[in-house]
């Protein structure tokens, strides 16, 4: 945010969330513009580029999940998704079709710019995530592929590398199995869901402290994983 | 016989069937005496033309009395009337009259013949006869019965129930009294007589009682003699009504011991099970009324806990994210005061509890839906702790212990649901546990289950309360100053642990405190 101010586009149908998010962001130093519709939040869209999209699920007169992925095919800004608990469905979908973060309602100003923040860091920097992610005792170094633990070596197969760097380098953002699965294995393999969990299981034993009680792959029901950093 | 065997002749009573009818019961009852009286008369009207025609021919005439005979009295009545006509014909009729001797022989042929024609064309007569009786019978109570059936199918109002049946057990038994007990939805029962006595006979309201204690099938009815209007030999019928589930009530019919019969006895059987029928058919349809109600019920609960998860969790988001972004100001922004602060911070905390409150209470309800649904999958038992674990704040995540041993077989629960339960136990053992001290999750596997566990170091709680503090709306005396609970955290737990075929329970902890333990079945 060294020049111009991030602009932040929020999808609400409700009111007292727009106006809210409007105070933090704002407050925070980011422009916001506001739609109440699909319809306004396309037009929002087009008209000013947003560097970032705030999408509730529950709009008058579109799916979100339809809308995420409309955007998502002409507009390369990162989407986060608003949703009630409990939606697993939902948030699978949203993140399938494209969204790229999710943040479960009630939520604190805390938790929503932190999640703004990561994402509009990765969207700036690009493909330059740090070479060396450190979490914990866990050291992740992505451009020798190397890993450590409390300072010693752990030896990680190509693909347990593969996963934890694409978790870790989305530091507390759940990644669907499907996303995991193209990126690591390839299209064809989206839907073997069982050999991510296997390799997942094995990764865990190498790195976890306590292996059978995971703190940094964390399972996501229903969803995938994330790399907790908390 | 009932009353019933001439219902045939039902809407014409005028005097001549009564007489005809009277005379035909007095028949079948005296058959001898009938018998005998035709071959008198017969004999009589043909005596001044004795000796007028061939002995021989007189046998014809005979054929008729015995088939008479067999009409009005039966069997019994052919077989009398034919030995009678064979001794009257050659008595009067075969020369040398008033003597039994015969000096043709071909007239022993004669009557020999007639002998064997006339019993077996009695006999045939006479079954015939009984079987078209029969027959009327049955179709004299297929007809009550199937008036009785669509009187009560109408549908009567409850009240007139009794009044029915009454009509139709006096048109068809004629009994000297009658009464049908009901059970009421209250306990006790309703009483109707006919007549209506000046007081309840005590033997026979004993007698009720005992038919309602036995609550036997209708089979078993109870049958004495005994004194009731009729008299002192009265046959007392008591037919105890007996759906699958419940007894109904009584119906009594006394009838005079003349009068009792196997067919009166089968009639009042049919009267009672066709009642029976009647009384559990409305016991089924007002269940489905209830059940139908249930249904509704659930539908409108779903509908009020979305609506609530709507209503209430839209103003709480905006609130909470209001309250939040000003608790965290951006660098650079103004300050604000530090008793502002304060009572922001305090807002947001109450917004928290707000939040786990309305949590609580939506849940509860999803759990209490029938219709709710868990959404199983296979899981490895430590990886609900460590979501559950990293979902604590980083301070408090320093106080837990883990004691989880290795290799725990997988097992197949709502991920969600197990993770909510197991967060309940834990925060409750922070809740109850002195902040200085650790509070210890571990699991193992025991037999064909995994077993998770809490340990506080609490102050522990009596056997007596054991049960009581996963009940809805549980209030422990212990709970620290301060703190609040809807109560329902424990109850959803078990609710949870329960859906998923397991149990939930608490065991004292070393050196002090309390161990909530659960069970779950390991997959596969």
């Amino acid at each position: 945010m060294a020049e111009a101010p991030a602009s932040v586009l929020v999808v609400d149908d409700e009111e007292q969330i727009r106006r809210a998010l409007r105070s933090i962001l704002t407050s925070n130093g980011y422009g916001v513009l506001l739609a109440a519709s699909a319809e306004e939040a396309v037009r929002a869209a087009a008209e000013s580029k947003p560097d970032l999209i705030v999408l509730d699920l529950t709009l008058p007169d579109a799916d979100g999940i339809d809308l995420a992925g409309e955007l998502r095919t002409w507009i390369s800004a990162p989407i986060l998704v608003l949703s009630v608990r409990g939606g697993d469905a939902d948030k699978i979908a949203a993140l399938d079709a494209g969204a790229d973060d999710y943040l479960t309602k009630p939520f604190s100003a805390g938790e929503l710019l932190a999640r703004v923040r990561a994402l509009l860091r990765r969207s700036v920097a690009g493909a330059g995530t740090p070479v060396v992610i450190v979490a914990g005792d866990l050291e992740i170094d992505l451009s020798r592929r190397r890993v450590s633990k409390g300072g010693e070596e752990v030896a990680l197969t190509k693909t347990e590398f593969d996963i934890l760097a694409m978790l870790a380098s989305n530091p507390d953002r759940v990644l669907t199995a499907r996303m995991i699965l193209e990126h690591v294995w390839g299209p064809e393999y989206a839907e073997d869901r069982q050999t991510l969990r296997v390799h997942v299981s094995h990764l865990r034993k190498k790195i976890e402290s306590h292996p059978s009680v995971p703190r940094y792959v964390l399972t996501e029901p229903g969803v995938g994983f994330v790399f907790s950093t908390k | 016989m009932t009353a019933l065997e001439s219902d045939g002749q039902r809407g014409a009573r005028s005097a001549p069937v009564r007489v005809w009818r009277a005379t035909a019961e007095w028949t079948s009852a005296h058959p001898y005496i009938t018998a005998l009286g035709l071959v008198a008369l017969s004999t009589g009207c043909m005596l001044p033309w004795q000796g007028s025609q061939d002995e021989a021919q007189w046998g014809l005439w005979y054929v008729l009395v015995v088939v008479a005979s067999a009409s009005l009295a039966g069997e019994r009545g052919a077989v009398a009337a034919a030995l009678l006509a064979v001794g009257a014909w050659n008595y009067f009729f075969i020369p040398p009259y008033y003597t039994f001797r015969i000096d043709r022989p071909s007239l022993w042929i004669d009557l020999t013949v007639f002998l064997l024609v006339g019993t077996v064309v009695g006999l045939q007569t006479a079954v015939r006869r009984r079987r078209e009786r029969e027959a009327l019978t049955r179709e004299g109570e297929t007809r009550l019965l199937n008036r009785l059936l669509s009187e009560l199918a109408s549908p009567p109002a409850t009240a007139e129930i009794p009044d029915i049946v009454l009509d139709r057990v006096q048109e068809a038994l004629r009994p000297c009294e009658c009464a049908l007990y009901l059970t009421r939805r209250e306990g006790g029962f309703n009483r109707s007589w006919r007549p209506q006595p000046v007081s309840w006979p005590a033997e026979t309201e004993e007698r009720v009682s005992e038919a309602f204690a036995a609550a036997r099938p209708l089979e078993a009815i109870g049958r004495h003699s005994g004194r009731a209007a009729c008299g002192e030999h009265a046959e007392m019928l008591f037919l105890p009504l007996v759906g699958p589930e419940k007894v109904f009530g009584v119906l009594y019919v006394a009838l005079p011991s003349d009068e009792a019969s196997d067919s009166s006895l089968q009639l009042a059987r049919a009267i009672a099970r066709a009642l029976t029928a009647h009384l559990e058919h409305d016991r089924l349809r007002e269940r489905v009324a209830d059940l139908d109600t249930l249904a509704e019920i659930d539908n409108l609960k779903s509908a009020f806990v979305n609506s609530v998860s709507h209503e209430l969790k839209t103003p709480l988001a905006s609130a909470m994210a209001t309250v939040t972004g000003l608790l965290e100001p951006a660098p650079g922004a103004p300050k604000l005061a530090p008793a502002v602060l304060s009572e922001l911070d305090a807002v947001a905390r109450d917004l928290r509890r707000l939040e786990v409150n309305i949590g609580d209470l939506l849940d509860m309800s999803r759990l209490e839906n029938a219709a709710w649904r868990l959404e199983p999958d296979s899981y490895e038992i430590g990886e609900v702790i460590g979501s559950v674990l990293a979902g604590l704040p980083a301070r408090v995540r320093d106080r837990i212990e883990l004691s989880v041993t290795e290799s725990i077989p997988a097992v197949c629960v709502d991920f969600r649901q197990i993770a909510r339960a197991l967060h309940n136990l834990v925060d409750n053992a922070l809740t109850y546990s002195p902040e200085s001290e650790s509070v210890r999750v571990g699991a193992r596997v025991l037999g064909d289950a995994v077993i998770v566990w809490v340990e506080d170091r609490g102050p522990g709680i009596p056997r007596a309360e054991r049960e009581a503090v996963f009940q809805k709306f549980y209030h422990s005396p212990s709970l620290p100053r301060g703190r609040s609970s809807t109560g329902l955290g424990l109850a959803i737990t078990r609710e949870i642990v329960t859906r998923h075929g397991g149990k939930v329970w608490i065991e004292d902890a070393e050196p002090n405190g309390s161990r909530f333990l659960f069970s779950l079945p390991v997959d596969g």
